[in-house]
């Protein structure tokens, strides 16, 4: 059984991810939006990331590394945005997390 | 300024199954021959998000249009991965399993050999640290007690029965031993690529798409001629390997291990009823591993090298060897799918 505080992590990132406006990144990630929900291709799945939390194809929540990466991926591209106008240096980080 | 090569090889090090740094700076050498600068410098702006031209192009500071262009290229060669139904999505890829294995149909001796010097390197820098492997070893259903309640993702016909498609492509491994002469006489066509790993070879123009009926005669076969089955490591594999002791990366590398069996991704081992062993001999002969032997009175088995593959049982004409599940607290957690699988390696290596 995981520790809680992997649970209160993952509710951050759900905070956190709900809100964001998907449709500001949307182009700099090419991501697609399924109404509100983000669908984010992550090497041979895709993801499902809403206002209620992080899903694989089949509906259920994905281990928590993977909600981290996932969180990652599109909050840190917010805070490029805002912070920087270099773009490279957010995949940068991001492949030091992967 | 840091050299595009050097830049790219942190890069793919970067990535969960590791590319190491060499003394003698072989893993350049290979990238130099398989990537121009232009290609190796494009190669750097991919993560294991697969994304659209367009959006890589601004990062890059370069054309929608050329980045295309340049990208599928790259894809085409086996530089870089490329999925997605409505558009093509471009991604960075594992050396190994990866950039290495897209080359199967474009080996040339002086890359087959620089390739050799390396991967006992990253075995020793790397792979051999890690508790997850890129392979998990899983026993023949011959060898398989009736008994034995096992999980569907550890038979090979289960697996290769869920399958929509599968592309069989010809072993590297054995393909380049027989390159640089030191190749066996085991079948060759034997990698079975399924999913959408299956696409991408297709689409490449590598191996040939095969029904599952065929898939199944293939497996017959590997196993009749002694091939280990090594699935990718998880739930969902992307591809079945069938290997042999001899050229198999990875079974090669286990096998100069004092006690492979403490290392490799596997729930299973084997044991011998010493009464009705008939010390013939044909377990040892099958054996890749070296781990089981004839003795004064009967075959013993040395666990620290027993990989649990279940081939001497199908040898065995005394139905004196018998398949064993590991304890609970001896097994390994096999991860979900692959995007899991790769998490794991990526967090025990810290990257």
């Amino acid at each position: 059984m995981e520790a809680t505080i992997f649970e209160t992590h993952y509710k951050e990132y759900c905070r956190q991810i709900a809100e964001l406006d998907f449709s500001s990144i949307k182009d700099r990630l090419g991501i697609e939006l399924r109404g509100r929900d983000a669908v984010i291709p992550f090497l041979d799945k895709e993801y499902i990331v809403s206002d209620t939390g992080i899903a694989d194809e089949s509906g259920k929540r994905p281990n928590y590394m993977v909600c981290v990466i996932l969180s990652k991926y599109l909050l840190l591209c917010l805070h490029a945005l805002c912070c920087f106008k270099n773009r490279p240096r957010t995949i940068l980080i991001l492949n030091r997390l992967l | 300024m840091t050299d595009v090569y050097e830049k790219l090889a942190k890069h793919l090090d970067n990535l969960p199954a590791s590319y190491p740094a060499t003394d003698s700076g072989v893993e350049i050498r290979i990238l130099k021959r398989l990537f121009t600068p232009e290609e190796a410098e494009a190669a750097t702006a991919l993560s294991l998000f697969p994304e659209p031209a367009d959006v890589i192009a601004k990062k890059l500071g370069k054309n929608e249009s050329d980045t295309e262009s340049l990208f599928y290229s790259m894809s085409k060669k086996g530089l870089i991965g490329r999925s997605g139904k409505k558009q093509n999505r471009y991604m960075a890829a594992n050396f190994i399993m990866g950039i290495w294995e897209y080359h199967v149909d474009s080996l040339d001796e002086r890359l087959v050999q620089d390739v050799n010097e390396y991967i006992p390197q990253i075995w020793e820098k790397t792979w051999a640290k890690q508790n997850t492997h890129q392979h998990r070893v899983i026993p023949v259903s011959k060898s398989i007690p009736v008994e034995m309640n096992i999980m569907p993702y550890q038979k090979a016909e289960s697996i290769i029965k869920q399958q929509s498609k599968i592309v069989v492509v010809p072993c590297i491994c054995r393909k380049e031993q027989g390159m640089v002469g030191h190749g066996c006489d085991k079948p060759l066509e034997t990698c079975l690529m399924l999913g959408t790993n299956a696409v991408f070879y297709e689409e490449n123009g590598i191996g040939r798409s095969i029904s599952q009926e065929e898939a199944l005669e293939i497996l017959n076969k590997g196993i009749e001629a002694g091939l280990v089955l090594q699935p990718s490591n998880s739930q969902k594999p992307f591809v079945i390997c069938m290997c042999c002791g001899c050229c198999c990366m990875v079974l090669k590398n286990l096998n100069k291990m004092d006690e492979p069996a403490k290392i490799a991704c596997t729930h299973y081992y084997v044991a011998v009823a010493e009464d009705e062993c008939t010390n013939c001999g044909n377990c040892e002969d099958i054996c890749q591993m070296g781990a089981i032997k004839v003795g004064d009175r009967s075959a013993k088995v040395n666990l620290a090298r027993c990989i649990g593959c279940g081939l001497c049982i199908t040898r065995c004409e005394s139905d004196a060897i018998t398949l064993v599940e590991k304890e609970e607290s001896g097994k390994y957690t096999i991860p979900a799918n692959t995007v899991e699988q790769y998490m794991k390696m990526a967090q025990e290596r810290g990257v």
